[in-house]
């Protein structure tokens, strides 16, 4: 029953589809991606503001790779054929109830393919074969319908929801839907 | 996060019922009135086990020292008639959300009173009035049928239930019912 970050420095969804530590993406890269989705993201995502600035990212990824080994959060970047896509990030090693959560952002231009569905899908069968969690949570909007897409697709149960839990970009609260899947309903 | 104020250190609840930090009762009172309970609060609450010891009390109130006034966690010593009767608790203050939890639990002798549902209304009152939080939840488990009815009784919703959550005294898993209230909602309860 243990669980031991961290999670592998790359991950090869399939053949279309790699993930690789967030922090080994260079930060313009990073910064321009957001930059250029900004209204896409801000809408659920309350750090996709406009002043969000290249050293903050440095910053992040400084602080994310000096914590990689122990951190109780592993994010990826999305590389889709290769293109920096969006990131993925799972956290909740340290639960008592070996229950993580995972979250996401994905590109507008790069929405519609699976990209995410399949991210997920990876993350999840890692967390439950290698890292013998009992649970995956996800956690939506009720208004972002595309987010919530992800884990219906991918048998979730709903779980009801929690208020005003999360704020958008223009710094209003967003209630969450919650879904969650343990390892006993999971299809592998 | 640095813009929350420090919860009171102590509480009137009503004539015969106020709210202390949790360490100034001596763990040995602290220890026997647990021991006298546990398994009854083993069958919800994870630190009631069966091995559960005086020096589990004293390190608990040590703990509680040191982080009282900081953000995280305080625990108060809910004292019934001069008696120590049970404790509550604000959880995860100086979140950036400014969400709180509270939890509790009383004495067998203590139960069915009302006590703990009028130590809850008390700090609701400190965390919206002082602490000017969003929302304060409550969980618990979903056949803890007791509790439920204290945040039922208080006026919080029930938003869901999160499946295999809590951990109980036996080391077993109960499925959470959450419960939350948010200021509007309060505020309109007070008028
Ligand atoms: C949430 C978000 C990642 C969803 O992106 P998405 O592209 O809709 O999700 P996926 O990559 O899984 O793609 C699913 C789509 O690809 C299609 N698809 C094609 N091949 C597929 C495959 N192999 N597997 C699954 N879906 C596939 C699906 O049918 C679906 O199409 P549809 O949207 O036309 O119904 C994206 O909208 C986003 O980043 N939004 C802004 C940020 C955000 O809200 N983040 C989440 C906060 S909780
Ligand atoms: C959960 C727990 C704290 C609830 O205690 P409680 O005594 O039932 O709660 P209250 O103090 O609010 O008392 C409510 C009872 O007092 C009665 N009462 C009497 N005067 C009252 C008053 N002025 N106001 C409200 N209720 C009053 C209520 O009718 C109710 O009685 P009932 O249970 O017979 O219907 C207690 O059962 C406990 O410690 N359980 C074990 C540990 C635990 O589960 N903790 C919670 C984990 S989430």
């Amino acid at each position: 029953m243990s669980i031991e970050p961290p999670l592998p420095t790359e991950i090869q969804v399939d053949d279309e589809i790699s993930l690789r530590r967030m922090f080994d993406t260079p930060a313009e890269e990073v910064h321009a991606l957001v930059h250029r989705n900004m209204e896409h993201l801000g809408r659920f995502l309350g750090w996709a503001t406009p002043d969000y600035g290249l050293e903050g990212v440095r910053e992040f990824q400084r602080n994310k790779r000096a914590k990689w080994s122990k951190s109780e959060e592993q994010g990826y970047s999305i590389y889709f054929k290769d293109e920096y896509v969006g990131a993925i990030g799972m956290r909740g090693f340290d639960s008592p109830v070996q229950a993580a959560s995972i979250g996401y952002w994905l590109s507008e231009h790069a929405q519609g393919s699976g990209v995410m569905t399949r991210s997920v899908a990876a993350l999840i069968k890692l967390g439950f074969e290698a890292y013998d969690l009992n649970q995956v949570i996800i956690k939506a909007a009720p208004e972002n319908i595309r987010s919530r897409a992800i884990p219906e697709r991918l048998g979730f149960t709903a779980t009801g929801a929690e208020r005003q839990m999360a704020k958008n970009a223009k710094g209003e609260y967003l209630d969450l839907v919650t879904y969650s899947l343990l390892k006993s309903e999971w299809a592998g | 996060m640095s813009d929350w104020p420090v919860p009171p250190d102590e509480m009137v609840v009503d004539d015969e019922t106020r709210l202390r930090p949790v360490f100034e009762s001596p763990p040995e009172q602290m220890y026997s009135l647990i021991d006298a309970n546990r398994s009854r609060l083993g069958r919800y609450l994870q630190f009631a086990t069966p091995e559960y010891s005086l020096e589990d009390a004293r390190e608990y109130a040590r703990q509680c020292r040191d982080k009282w006034g900081r953000q995280g966690e305080q625990s108060y010593a809910i004292i019934h008639g001069g008696q120590l009767a049970g404790t509550i608790g604000i959880l995860r203050f100086g979140s950036d959300n400014r969400a709180v939890e509270i939890g509790y639990w009383i004495g067998v002798e203590f139960e069915g009173r009302g006590i703990v549902t009028a130590c809850v209304e008390k700090m609701l009152e400190m965390c919206f009035d002082r602490l000017a939080v969003n929302q304060v939840n409550i969980g618990a488990a979903v056949d803890n049928r007791r509790s439920r009815a204290v945040a039922e009784r208080a006026g919080f919703r029930l938003d869901g239930v999160t499946r295999q959550w809590l951990v109980n005294g036996s080391g077993g898993l109960d499925d959470m019912a959450r419960y939350s209230m948010l200021r509007n909602e309060w505020l309109e309860l007070r008028r």
